[in-house]
């Protein structure tokens, strides 16, 4: 009986560990963050308000896949004017291209945690190859909803005219670097 | 030389006036209305300065070159057609057709009054624009002056709302019009014609109702806008000299179009730069 019941959970773990946990992403802790050199004076800051997405997570089989739709038009650099400008033709085009998206195409692990994310990124319908490096992630029971969460933080550098942004390059610089800080809750 | 033509006076000044002007003077052995094909060819030397010849992803700024093309050929098909019947219709339709093209992805996300709230503008200020110039063409003073004081005023209106970009494509026309217009100063026989007009007024308004759909651009600065072409059409004395008559009737254009730069301007928070 004791046999039995062990090969039972046993069974049970190993089918658990062939299927990835579904999870959502919290949009009021998710965020896309950008940095981009301004004139060669300073770096400015700023962060799309509006993300959502699905990860689908399994750290024991080594498996992964991320899929996050950002609003474009949820961009925020702390002045109106300037982010009234990066949604103009100029930048960003959000009239005609409402979504930036990332869909994950790899995901490497090292141990049971991930170390890098590959995927597509879409800003201005250019879909372009870049890898996440993931800096920290962590999964665990929320202290508050009581919901097993994961979150990751995870970033990139990428060339603005690359995705055909190249308004006032190289006064405000081309290269720019993503900073994705993310946190899901597990479906169901 | 390369970093010469990034720069924006050359790109949306100088280069598209002394092409028009090259372009006006090479079509003058060919008589009128042809030199005045020099406008829209002098746009696209702008188009190509900025934009290159990259077409994908194809954005509304790039369809406006693509119809600023397609608007040279509609002009000399009419002017070799000049018994063409409606022609009215023809370049209503047209415009119509340029003008829900460029705003296409925007309206495909939007319905029923939604949808004719963004549409239907853009149907009427392009058509408005487009004939308004058309049908003035025998006044040819007037009409460039029109086309000179429209391209200006959008181009201020779109810099200011918050897009170089269309700012840029509308003063590169402004300075191809005005290369053409100094030929049509000094050349007494000479009217505007459908190549001058068709593409001129399509332009003005595609880069004015851009601005409106995809930056800042307020609808009542394309309201005052598109009284320009009926204010530089007050008629003048006949017995003034051409270049007087020329000043005053680009004058009168502008006038209209720098209430609507003033308007813009006024109710900006802040015009510094960041």
């Amino acid at each position: 009986m004791k046999k039995l019941a062990l090969s039972v959970v046993a069974g049970a773990l190993l089918v658990s560990a062939a299927f990835a946990d579904s999870y959502t992403i919290d949009p009021n802790h998710t965020y896309p963050n950008f940095r981009i050199n301004h004139l060669g004076f300073t770096t400015i800051y700023g962060r799309f308000g509006a993300t959502e997405g699905k990860i689908e997570y399994d750290p024991a089989g080594q498996k992964g896949s991320v899929e996050i739709t950002i609003d474009a038009t949820s961009v925020d650099t702390g002045y109106q004017k300037r982010d009234d400008h990066l949604r103009s033709p100029d930048f960003l085009n959000v009239a005609e291209f409402p979504e930036i998206t990332f869909k994950s195409t790899a995901v490497k692990f090292d141990g049971d945690k991930p170390s890098s994310i590959t995927g597509d990124l879409t800003i201005l319908g250019v879909s372009k190859s870049v890898t996440l490096e993931v800096t920290s992630a962590n999964c665990a029971e929320h202290p508050f909803t009581k919901k097993w969460t994961c979150g990751f933080d995870a970033n990139t550098a990428i060339k603005r005219s690359d995705f055909g942004i190249n308004y006032a390059i190289p006064g405000i610089g081309d290269d720019m670097e993503l900073l994705f800080g993310v946190e899901a809750i597990i479906d169901g | 030389m390369e970093t010469l033509l990034t720069r924006p006076e050359i790109q949306s000044a100088a280069a598209p006036l002394l092409v028009a002007l090259a372009v006006g003077l090479i079509l003058r052995a060919f008589g009128r209305p042809w030199p005045l094909l020099g406008a829209v060819v002098g746009f696209l030397a702008t188009a190509w300065l900025i934009n290159g010849l990259q077409f994908t992803p194809l954005t509304g700024a790039r369809k406006i070159i693509v119809i600023a093309a397609a608007a040279g050929v509609v002009g000399v098909l009419a002017d070799v057609m000049p018994r063409l019947r409606a022609r009215p219709v023809w370049l209503a339709l047209f415009s119509a057709g340029a003008a829900l093209w460029l705003i296409w992805k925007v309206l495909a996300r939007r319905e029923g009054v939604d949808l004719m709230v963004v549409g239907a503008p853009a149907v009427a200020y392009v058509m408005w624009l487009t004939l308004c110039l058309d049908f003035g063409r025998r006044a040819e003073i007037p009409t460039l002056a029109a086309g000179l004081a429209l391209a200006l005023g959008t181009g201020a209106v779109s810099i200011l709302s918050a897009s170089a970009l269309l700012g840029q494509l509308a003063f590169g026309l402004g300075a191809a019009i005005g290369g053409v217009f100094l030929l049509v100063v000094f050349w007494k026989d000479s009217v505007a014609g459908a190549v001058f007009t068709v593409p001129v007024g399509i332009l003005a308004g595609l880069i004015g109702y851009a601005g409106y759909v995809f930056a800042k651009v307020p609808w009542y600065a394309l309201a005052v806008l598109a009284i320009v072409p009926l204010a530089a059409h007050i008629p003048l004395p006949k017995a003034w000299p051409r270049i007087v008559r020329a000043a005053v009737h680009t004058l009168l254009g502008v006038i209209v179009s720098a209430v609507a730069v003033g308007v813009v301007w006024w109710l900006m928070e802040d015009s510094g730069g960041y």
